[in-house]
């Protein structure tokens, strides 16, 4: 009886006592220009880690030593604070053991892509690191604080607690940028890349948290298999369109093009089969020339019915003292039209003028950005979306007339549009309301005719577009907005 | 304080609109005068509008022009870019199409399933053309074929 008291105390006590995995430790080197030559026994701040914690990181990981990295990359491609990436070209961990040198170089990553080496058009696989700007911290870890993004293990097969020195080299990848993305996104710029030694909870953190793989081109995921595996994008995966509105619809007004000026993108993310599964779009408000107030509309036309969900963001400008942000759930059932700008004489104002980057002596003023992406419940096929560049459409509070692109119908069937029988969108002379631009167009100055702004326009039009099709980026500098991509991209 | 800012505004430009110097306004009736001109001297600010006739080097204003046809602006053009990939005989599983056009900008990347011709239209500038096609697979590049798609008007 005493012997089974006992016993039930002995289990009692067995299952109580805490077990205290090793926590995750920061180290003191780092990778930069692409190169780690790491000590795994130098922490930060002066600290010592032991082969033993370092045999007890493997073991949680189950025979895989695991870095963190916190990936810290200069823009190049399409690579911006959202979404940078980096090529692994090689990782080798040398452990010296009772007095004998070994090292283990096989090593994986979440995810890899195909890139050409510098000097190479050859194009092969290779590990990849993504990460973010200010990727979320892993909450209650030693290495909170840090943004740490992407791990990369190393197979690591004998233990590590009688090593008397360890230490890791890592080698980036030098792509060839000249081709422009995937190589432009995966290259490396001087860092530098800060390292830690995670523990398999932290491991599943970060591999969870995926921080900037949405946008980064090319991924193929080691371990799964990814949802989308392709990217179309319109304009690029670097550009933007622009829209500018005439918005006395049906009076065609001065033809400065002004009214309202938008800049936007679309990205459809396809799956393995090249069906569209994801809809990315983001842009900018770059100008207001028109006193009307009006909401800005980006439409995508489906030709079959889909069910969807996703988020919308808007975004002030840093210097903005008065913050429009706002987040919003995206059901989609038909179409999808998004309300992206509301209220523009409110939302978008220079405190100095009616207008906002229309004027020649005024202030250049940063508009609001947005950012959207929806997953569709069921795949559809690309040609079963409306071309580019889609439905972007004005709708004028003042007039209770909508503006389009020609060739599209009024949404609102209680529009001015639909019940004045206005629904073309060119005037008698054939002038179109709104117009598409390559992102290097700047817009008219107020009251100023875009003939007048852009001298070879006429000329490309009267030659069938056979010359001068670069007329957009050949304006008269006293007639356009100082306002470029260098100021309303942000 | 730029909320205080922007709300005198708003509360100055109301003025105009009492005035009846046609500046702004909520329906239909004052459609004609929604762009620049005396609303701007009415705020009190220094602003200026531009004058096209004061430019050196301006253009025709093309309202001035005889009619368009609603494309003649267009800068962009749709070019359907059809590509025959299933008939690719490459030894690797994997397919990737890298779409750039002439001005080194990404329009199209990603794997591309294996059986399937890659068809469908770009809507591209003029000054993207011609528009490079890649296909490549994870193995060298014996393997990578490249189209030039150009403009066919």
């Amino acid at each position: 009886m005493k012997a089974n008291v006992l016993a039930a105390a002995w289990a009692l006590l067995l299952v109580s006592v805490p077990v205290f995995a090793q926590e995750s430790i920061r180290l003191a080197d780092t990778i930069k220009s692409g190169v780690g030559d790491i000590n795994a026994f130098d922490g930060q701040g002066k600290a010592v880690i032991t082969a033993t914690q370092i045999e007890a990181l493997r073991i949680d990981n189950n025979g895989y030593v695991v870095l963190g990295v916190d990936i810290n990359e200069a823009a190049s491609g399409t690579e911006k604070a959202e979404t940078q990436g980096v090529t692994v070209e090689s990782v080798a961990l040398t452990a010296l053991i009772n007095g004998e040198v070994k090292t283990y170089t096989e090593f994986k990553t979440q995810t890899q892509s195909i890139v050409a080496k510098a000097g190479s058009e050859n194009r092969e696989s290779y590990y990849t690191l993504i990460g973010a700007t200010g990727s979320n911290a892993i909450t209650g870890s030693k290495i909170d604080g840090s943004g740490y993004d992407s791990t990369l293990a190393i197979r690591v097969d004998d233990a590590l607690d009688m090593a008397s020195a360890i230490t890791i080299a890592i080698r980036f990848l030098d792509t060839n940028v000249s081709l422009g993305d995937p190589e432009a996104f995966y290259d490396y710029s001087a860092g530098f890349e800060d390292l830690a030694l995670i523990n398999a909870s932290d491991k599943f953190f970060l591999d969870e948290q995926a921080a900037g793989r949405d946008g980064a081109p090319l991924v193929v995921l080691t371990e799964t298999v990814t949802d989308t595996v392709a990217s179309f994008y319109s304009p690029s995966a670097t550009d933007y369109y622009i829209v500018a509105y005439e918005d006395e619809f049906p009076n065609k007004g001065d033809y400065d093009l002004n009214d309202l000026v938008v800049a936007y993108r679309v990205t459809f993310g396809l799956d393995a089969e090249g069906l569209v599964k994801t809809i990315e779009g983001n842009g900018y408000l770059i100008a207001r020339g028109g006193l009307y107030d009006h909401d800005w509309h980006l439409r995508i036309p489906f030709n079959v019915s889909t069910q969807s969900a996703g988020e919308f963001a808007l975004y002030s400008p840093p210097e903005a003292d008065l913050s429009f942000d706002r987040i919003d759930a995206i059901d989609v059932s038909e179409d999808l039209d998004i309300k992206v700008f509301s209220n523009t004489t409110t939302l978008f104002t220079d405190p100095l003028a009616p207008f906002v980057n229309t004027l020649p002596e005024s202030d250049q003023i940063r508009g609001e950005k947005f950012t959207f992406t929806i997953t569709l419940a069921n795949a559809i096929a690309l040609s079963d979306i409306g071309p580019a560049p889609f439905d972007p459409y004005l709708v004028v509070n003042s007039t209770g007339y909508e503006v389009h692109l020609p060739g599209n119908s009024a949404v609102n069937q209680n529009s001015n549009n639909i019940l004045r029988n206005k629904d073309v969108y060119v005037d008698e002379n054939g002038y179109p309301f709104a117009h598409i631009f390559p992102e290097g167009w700047k817009n008219p100055l107020e009251r100023v005719d875009i003939g007048s702004a852009y001298p070879n326009l006429l000329d490309f039009v009267n030659s069938g577009k056979k010359e001068h099709v670069d007329w957009y980026l050949r304006g008269v500098d006293g007639l356009l907005a100082p306002t470029d991509i260098t100021h309303w991209k942000w | 304080m730029l909320l205080f800012a922007r709300h005198s505004f708003i509360s100055v430009f109301s003025v105009c609109l009492l005035c009846a110097c046609g500046s702004g306004g909520g329906d239909s009736t004052a459609a004609t005068t929604n762009d620049a001109g005396s609303d701007v001297a009415h705020t009190g600010t220094s602003q200026t509008t531009a004058s096209s006739s004061q430019a050196a080097g301006a253009g025709p204003a093309l309202s001035d022009t005889t009619a368009l046809s609603p494309d003649d602006l267009n800068v962009y053009v749709t070019q359907d870019v059809s590509l025959p990939i299933s008939e690719l005989t490459f030894d690797g599983n994997l397919r990737v199409v890298k779409i750039r056009s002439a001005l080194n900008k990404t329009l199209f990347l990603g794997q591309w399933p294996k059986g399937s011709d890659f068809d469908m239209p770009i809507y591209a500038e003029l000054a993207a053309f011609p528009l490079m096609v890649e296909v490549f697979t994870e193995a060298q590049s014996d393997e990578t074929v490249t189209w030039e798609v150009n403009y066919e008007g």
